[in-house]
């Protein structure tokens, strides 16, 4: 075995090593455990950077065992190595912010941490099922945990339950294709039982947090610690869409099985519409956020569905970058429960970032996951009004929140430079074709900083519209007016419809406030429509 | 009988309000999974993989090494949940999911 491959086997066990330091520390009286901590995270980029920079032109399978099946099997694709770069980005953040201090205050916090990073780390590679499962556990078992450490009880009670039962339709779905089968490698060649691609899609779209089992994200990722809420929406969460692309889009492209394509597709239309018309009515900014989440999942099932693999994860690891910055953001404001109004605690950068970020969020243009949406229109009828209504939604429901202590805009700073430099990028791309759209652009973020500027919500909403109308400016075509009338529509409809029918709807109330029972029973309702579906049709 | 435990569970799992015994009907859920395992590795005709040289066929020995982690799992998530639970009860002097909505 080359020191490559061993450098691949090792990548999730160097987490464990730190944990296992940290723990004989424990016994000592000074504290070591964020030093070693830091070290091992250190060291687990070097050793992620060699594997980028080594990597092969082919895949390569690893082995551990002659029994060849039967034993832990690692493989180095492209695609894993995109997955790769989220999990880097992640860890990056984690080394460079200072505020994982506030997170994780005690040693056991830290220690479970870094088991909780083994679990995250091993699935990037393994290629059977069962240390796939194995590393999924370990992932979401200490994800409990560190909920926990924030004294928010119910939120990880809730997380526990939602993802048991993903579990067991995952170990169903093991045990399906290893009868049919004979074998527990990950291989869209092997995984032909449609009953067991079944039990992984429900599976699967609960974990990766899809209607109508997207209502434990805002509560479970809320009540962890900012930092740990930034790790676990941005790299736990795409977990559950990398497990639909391995165990579900590319056995059913393998096969032929089209249903499952058009089903993810389905389900994911209804995850966006309903995700950003909550992030629109969201009054905690920490759960707006998680909403956003929520919505990026229903992107990539779209994506996915649509057989637009490379471009998921490429969307997954601009989320990531703006998700993590957003949250670890979250430190310099003081939000309330159901209260919109923001202060600004000490840096004078905060408002300006947050609406950068949350510009990507919405996926405005010139922001990446603007191309990614609108670069292809083919997916089906309708979905410009689709994506259009839910950025609408998205910035509108951003732009509710209003800062109370804004400072002056510092150019020189370096922070601003970064993020204005990270997000000008596609705009140089975009301006190498047709530069007079500059000064659209330029329009819209005057737009966009006046929306988060003025009082009321009503010129916030329309400055919004103007926001997102922009993007039509670039291509000034005969249907202009007609667009803004269908946002304008779009947003008094879904508001009346809110105001009449869910507000005093007891079913649809429920979907709102997190109605434990009635979730389950829709998952239930999910499993039989999806059963359904692939043997019967609509 | 596998099929009516798993549906007598969701029922459970699905209608009860107390946290304890959702927690109990899900376990009965991943051990029928687990079980519907164990019995799938056996066919006609099997014994346990005990290796002698009386017995021919032998019972499919993979599964059963995976359940055993499997189970382990499903304790760590019980001591978890359970401990989960004897916290909030602390703070909130109740079990019961609907007086327990915005904690």
């Amino acid at each position: 075995m080359s020191f490559y491959e061993q450098n691949v086997i090792l990548f999730s066990i160097i987490p464990v090593l730190g944990f296992i330091i940290n723990f004989f520390f424990k016994l000592l009286k000074k504290d070591y455990s964020k030093i070693v901590y830091k070290f091992f995270v250190f060291v687990q980029f070097i050793s992620g950077l060699y594997i980028f920079y080594q990597f092969p032109s082919n895949p390569i399978i690893i082995k551990l065992s002659i029994f060849n099946d039967y034993a832990p099997v690692f493989e180095i694709s492209s695609i894993r190595l995109i997955f790769l770069m989220l999990y880097m980005l992640m860890i990056f953040f984690l080394f460079f912010t200072k505020k994982y201090k506030n997170s994780f205050e005690d040693k056991i916090s830290i220690m479970i941490f870094q088991a909780f990073l083994c679990g995250c780390s091993g699935l990037i590679f393994s290629k059977d099922m069962f240390s796939y499962f194995v590393y999924y556990e370990l992932m979401i078992l200490c994800s409990y945990i560190l909920i926990t450490s924030n004294k928010k009880y119910f939120a990880a009670l809730k997380y526990m339950i939602f993802n048991s039962i993903s579990s067991m339709f995952f170990l169903a779905g093991i045990g399906y294709n290893y009868y049919s089968t004979g074998s527990l490698l990950i291989d869209p060649e092997i995984i032909n039982n449609k009953i067991a691609i079944m039990f992984f899609l429900i599976a699967f779209l609960i974990k990766g947090g899809f209607f109508p089992a997207s209502s434990w994200v805002p509560t479970c990722h809320s009540g962890a610690g900012n930092i740990f809420s930034g790790c676990l929406s941005s790299y736990a969460i795409s977990t559950g869409v990398l497990g639909l692309y391995r165990f579900v889009a590319l056995p059913s492209i393998a096969h032929n099985y089209t249903s499952f394509m058009e089903l993810i597709k389905i389900i994911s239309v209804v995850t966006i519409l309903l995700s950003s018309f909550l992030l629109f009515l969201e009054k905690n900014l920490k759960k707006a956020l998680t909403h956003s989440t929520v919505y990026v999942m229903g992107v990539c099932g779209i994506l996915l569905g649509s057989g637009e693999k490379s471009l998921v994860f490429i969307y997954l690891i601009i989320h990531c970058f703006y998700k993590m910055f957003l949250f670890i953001l979250l430190f310099d404001i003081d939000f309330s429960e159901n209260n919109t109004f923001l202060h600004v605690r000490s840096t004078s950068n905060v408002f300006w970032l947050f609406s950068l970020a949350v510009l990507i969020a919405a996926g405005i243009f010139p922001s990446f996951t603007y191309f990614a949406k609108m670069s292809f229109d083919n997916y089906f009828s309708g979905i410009k009004i689709l994506w259009y209504v839910s950025m609408f939604l998205i910035l509108a429901g951003f732009f509710k929140f209003k800062f109370i202590k804004s400072s002056k805009f510092k150019m020189k700073d370096k922070k601003i430079f970064f993020m204005g430099s990270a997000y000008s990028i596609p705009v140089f791309l975009f301006a190498a074709k047709k530069i007079t759209f500059l000064g659209l652009i330029l329009k819209k973020i005057i737009a966009i900083i006046v929306a988060g500027g003025v009082k009321g919500f009503i010129s916030k909403l329309i400055l919004s519209i103007i926001a997102v109308q922009n993007i039509e400016w670039l291509k000034i075509h005969d249907y202009f007016y007609v667009d803004i009338i269908i946002l304008i529509v779009a947003y008094f409809l879904s508001y009346s419809i809110y105001m009449k029918y869910i507000r005093y709807n007891r079913f649809l109330n429920s979907l709102i406030n997190n109605n434990l029972n009635m979730e389950l029973f829709l998952i239930l309702v999910l499993s039989s429509f999806c059963f359904n579906y692939i043997y019967f049709g609509l | 009988m596998i099929y009516a435990m798993f549906f007598v569970a969701i029922y459970g799992f699905i209608i009860s309000n107390n946290l304890i015994k959702k927690i109990m009907c899900l376990n009965i859920i991943q051990s029928l999974v687990i079980l519907s395992f164990m019995l799938a590795a056996h066919s006609k005709g099997t014994v346990a993989p005990v290796i002698s040289d009386i017995v021919e066929k032998y019972a499919d020995p993979l599964p059963h090494s995976l359940m055993i982690t499997a189970v382990v799992v499903g304790v760590c998530f019980n001591c978890i949940a359970l401990s989960i639970i004897v916290k909030l009860y602390y703070k909130k002097k109740t079990v019961l999911v609907n007086k327990l909505k915005g904690v």
